[in-house]
């Protein structure tokens, strides 16, 4: 009955539906202007274009464009021109309308140096993007190695798969990466962890330092890693786009598929990746045992319940296999200095495989957030946000005793967030972001290892509240911020001596954060920012309990309960700016002194065990301070030839016992050359480039301090091209790119794998996608 | 107002409920080796059998202890048996039956003093060496010294000279690695 009545319904509809539309009113007119985002000048050609109809034209001399005879209805409207990322819109025509249309400029500059005035930014310190283009056409790219191309970032890593991304030499516990507003709860201490977020889930990948940071739960010594998802689009149809790519190293396969429909009702969005890869292969020989399977998930709802009552959803999961290299996995000095003198790792062999065996990780994370946004007015609005997440990491170990398959670590950690945010402007000019968070962390070893934990299981509650200001008068752009946050630690460790007993421990720590930027513009060309932070950090647990052999690293890895809190000092000056939209430049200079620096130090003596003898590292606090200066350019001899070059100075030091800090990324430049190649009317964004990458060997450095000698500079080649074709409902994009283009031989200083292989050598990537 | 309460409840709930982390099971240290025992039963030119010992607590914190009882002679053979033991398990673990299960992933190497020579007596399924069994045989130039004893969990038991004891070429970990002082008087 039900369907015969549905049916009948669905007739009726689709009868008034053919009436309704033959008295529909076509004499509608949809005009505007398109402008530049970079200096709010009208843009000359623009292609606007309304989809359905094959109807288009082309923005005039002041960047005016007008289409006439539109019937009343829904359109795609779809505006592109040379330069610029697409831009397309849903409208819906019931009258004359009116749009002013902003374009970004899209390979103006080189990613990480941004654009004067770029989308009118609130922080005295810009913030450095990597944009959905960019993040689409490199989507064999982990999340560490995206942020790799930023200006002073560079990336930790533990062969190619394990990569944990370094700014400004912070790392670890002192970078913060949140996850869709979420801060990343996973095993951030561990130098061979990477951050389990899939950065084909997110929109837009940004790194934000200075007083914008202290929004943010979380140690506040470094910079901010945010990774956003896009919004689910107001559009009421079906969207969607499909992303698959290949590489040639590691015979690497993804698959991304996003689906969206932005309905009235509830708007929804699924997003999921696959990708699988083997041994990936440096310029002679295979690096066994070093791919990696990834498969993961994104689903976003939204509701908006009301005018002022919006309800957002977000659960997505990260699953994950990792090899590493079995040549790395070295038990003691002995086998380590044996293993330092072989050309090629031992386990070497000949062939490709995508099997994955001991060592190797298992990484799952978890994680559902709410977010509730009441608007109160249109300056005035409260978000209230729920997260959980959950954090299965498992560690597997070449074992005795067909031990292999049981997790040489595993940890669970579970832990709920809760905030709210409230967001006024007090005045005309003035903005105000006052809120409050609390975190629990629960961390749980599995018992079944057979291992001593190296991180006891603990459970903490944080509590943190921020006040954050800001104030634009005519040039002058003021900045301040402040944060508190209560850390409570219960540890139940296991004793280091036998026989073993349980050690409790309870710890009380209280931070303070505070900064304040100013942001000054001496033409409209030409802006000054300075900025200056005080920040403290509380030791985190590995620091203070880690305690056993971490077989990863071939040390014992002990924590020191006596660490006291770290307190450090930084500025920055930045001077950014352009000649004529032509030449872009962007400088900054930075300088940081933290005081008890806590870092871990490789003790004097060795320590005999029954398997062999064992280099002891330890937790210690010193006085240290880094520096350093980022410098980028980029100049356009035309609207389609442009050229680009950046450079990064770090430099770090131990100042109490007057030796460098080790871990620095060595100084390193690089050169490209992009081409748009003339044939919009054919293909859309053709681009050809270039890449040259020159890092300096690490020389500020003692012979001593580490077990083999920094590896000499090297250089490597790159190209890319992408282009893009439009059809009138779908479009199809194609990126192609090479990767070591001349087959080098080399070792990267911050890549641990240096000690027993080269790095990865030339790959070719192609891919393609297709959106609808 | 609602959402207040929400609120508030999970949050008094949340910290009610955990302040304390509960005792974790300690794990039971099975794959740990605490002590290595090298027997020296004479077949010719010696009379009293030489038992060398090394054994620790299993926690990589403390050094561990070496013992030897009797005196390594000139111009003997000895035949050397190996054990190993994990003694923080109740029973004892005797860890020399998962290397004889595992005994083509396994080698014991020994790097001797001056005027010693050890000489494989056992075999694993692909006729190479294990070491638990060996024929130990001194000289007249034998005046003591450093005995080094190797184990090697996965190393290339088809390398070269790796069967005759030769560790360059072998790779693989170390699982255990102690060092015999023999006939050290202090």
């Amino acid at each position: 009955m039900m369907r015969i009545k549905n049916y009948t319904l669905f007739v009726i509809l689709l009868i008034i539906n053919i009436i309704t539309t033959n008295a529909q009113k076509c004499n509608y007119s949809l005009s505007g202007v398109v402008i530049d985002s970079s200096n709010d000048k009208p843009i000359v050609g623009a292609s606007i274009y309304l989809e359905g109809l094959n109807k288009g034209t082309i923005s005039d001399f002041d960047g005016n464009f007008k289409i006439d005879s539109i019937c009343e209805g829904n359109y795609h409207l779809d505006i592109t021109h040379i330069g610029c990322e697409n831009n397309q819109q849903f409208l819906e025509i019931h009258d004359n309308t009116k749009l002013r249309i902003v374009m970004n400029h899209f390979v103006q500059m080189l990613d990480g140096v941004h654009l004067l005035g770029h989308k009118a930014e609130n922080t005295t310190q810009a913030a450095q993007n990597i944009s959905s283009t960019n993040i689409q056409n490199n989507a064999n790219e982990n999340l560490s190695n995206l942020l790799g191309s930023l200006t002073g970032v560079s990336t930790l890593k533990n062969g190619s798969g394990i990569a944990k991304p370094v700014i400004h030499g912070m790392y670890g516990n002192r970078v913060t990466i949140l996850n869709n507003g979420i801060v990343q709860n996973g095993q951030q201490w561990g130098n061979d962890h990477s951050p389990e977020i899939d950065p084909l889930i997110a929109n837009n990948i940004k790194v934000i330092k200075g007083v914008g940071t202290l929004e943010y739960q979380g140690s506040t010594l470094g910079a901010v890693v945010l990774v956003t998802p896009k919004d689910i689009s107001k559009d009421p149809h079906l969207h969607g786009a499909t992303n698959y790519f290949f590489e040639s190293n590691g015979l690497g396969n993804g698959l991304n598929l996003t689906l969206e429909k932005g309905a009235k009702s509830i708007a929804w969005k699924i997003n999921g990746t696959l990708k699988k890869y083997g041994d990936r292969k440096t310029a002679n020989y295979y690096l066994n045992n070093t791919g990696n399977n990834e498969a993961n998930l994104a689903v976003q709802l939204r509701k908006q319940f009301s005018e002022n009552w919006e309800t957002k959803i977000y659960a997505s999961t990260f699953n994950s296999e990792l090899g590493v290299l079995r040549g790395s996995h070295i038990s003691n000095l002995t086998d380590l200095t044996e293993a330092l003198q072989k050309e090629v790792p031992f386990f070497t062999e000949d062939s490709f495989s995508y099997n994955i065996e001991s060592p190797k990780q298992e990484v799952h994370h978890h994680l559902l957030k709410l977010l509730n946004t009441n608007k109160i007015s249109d300056d005035e609005f409260y978000t209230f946000t729920y997260a959980g997440q959950l954090n299965i990491r498992k560690e597997f170990d070449i074992r005795r005793g067909g031990r292999s398959d049981i997790p040489a670590l595993g940890l669970n950690q579970l832990t709920h967030f809760l905030e709210v945010k409230h967001q006024t402007k007090i005045g005309d000019d003035i903005e105000f972001k006052k809120g409050i968070q609390y975190t629990f962390t629960d961390n749980t070893n599995d018992s079944e290892t057979g291992v001593l934990p190296l991180i006891p299981d603990y459970l903490s509650h944080q509590v943190g509240a921020f006040a954050l200001l800001n104030k634009r008068i005519n040039r002058w752009m003021y900045e301040a911020g402040a944060r508190y946050n209560f850390t409570y630690q219960n540890v139940a460790a296991i004793s280091k001596t036998t026989p073993r007993t349980i050690i409790n421990f309870n710890n009380r720590f209280h931070n303070v954060n505070v900064s304040a930027g100013v942001r000054y513009r001496t033409l409209k060309q030409l802006h000054w920012a300075f900025n200056i932070g005080l920040a403290s950090r509380n030791p985190a647990i590995n620091e203070l309990y880690s305690n056993g052999l971490h077989q990863g690293v071939s040390g014992i890895e002990e924590g020191n309960v006596n660490l006291k809190q770290e307190n450090a000092i930084k500025t920055t000056l930045g001077l950014e700016g352009n000649i004529d939209q032509k030449w872009f430049f962007e400088t900054l200079v930075y300088y940081q002194y933290i005081k008890d620096y806590i870092y871990l130090n490789p003790q004097d003596e060795l320590r005999l065990t029954i398997r062999g003898a064992f280099p002891v590292f330890t937790y210690e606090q010193t006085n240290a301070q880094l520096f350093g200066l980022d410098v980028g350019t980029s100049y356009a001899f035309s609207d389609a030839l442009k050229m680009g070059a950046k450079y990064s100075f770090l430099q770090g030091d131990n100042l109490s016992e007057n030796i460098p800090l080790i871990n620095m990324a060595a100084n390193n430049a690089l050169l490209t050359l992009d081409y748009h190649l003339p044939i919009e009317n054919t293909f859309k964004n053709t681009s050809v480039g270039m890449e040259y990458h020159y890092v300096w060997k690490q020389n500020h450095l003692l012979t001593n301090q580490d077990y083999a000698p920094a590896p000499d500079a090297y250089q490597l080649l790159g190209f890319k091209f992408s282009t893009e074709k439009h059809f009138d409902k779908t479009k199809l994009y194609f990126y192609a790119k090479g990767n070591n283009l001349l087959n080098v031989a080399y070792r990267d200083y911050l890549n641990r794998l240096r000690y027993f292989a080269n790095d990865t050598g030339r790959s070719i990537t192609v891919g393609f996608r297709v959106s609808f | 107002m609602k959402l207040k309460k929400i609120v508030l409840t999970m949050l008094v709930g949340l910290a009610l409920t955990s302040c304390k982390k509960d005792d974790p099971i300690i794990p039971n240290e099975e794959e740990v080796i605490t002590t290595v025992i090298y027997t020296l039963t004479p077949e010719e030119g010696a009379e009293e059998t030489v038992v060398l010992k090394y054994y620790t607590d299993g926690s990589n914190t403390t050094d561990g202890i070496y013992t030897q009882t009797g005196v390594v002679q000139k111009n003997a053979t000895y035949i050397g048996a190996l054990k190993v033991l994990n003694e923080t398990t109740d029973p004892v673990d005797d860890v020399t039956l998962e290397i004889e299960e595992e005994a083509v992933d396994h080698q014991f190497f020994y790097i001797k003093p001056q005027g010693v020579n050890v000489n494989y007596l056992d075999k694993d399924a692909n006729k190479h060496p294990i070491g638990l069994s060996t024929k130990f045989i001194t000289d007249n130039d034998f005046v003591g010294g450093n005995l080094t004893i190797i184990l090697r969990h996965e190393p290339n038991k088809f390398g070269e000279n790796v069967s005759d004891g030769d560790i360059m070429n072998a790779g693989g970990g170390s699982d255990l690695e102690v060092v015999f002082n023999l006939n050290d008087e202090d």
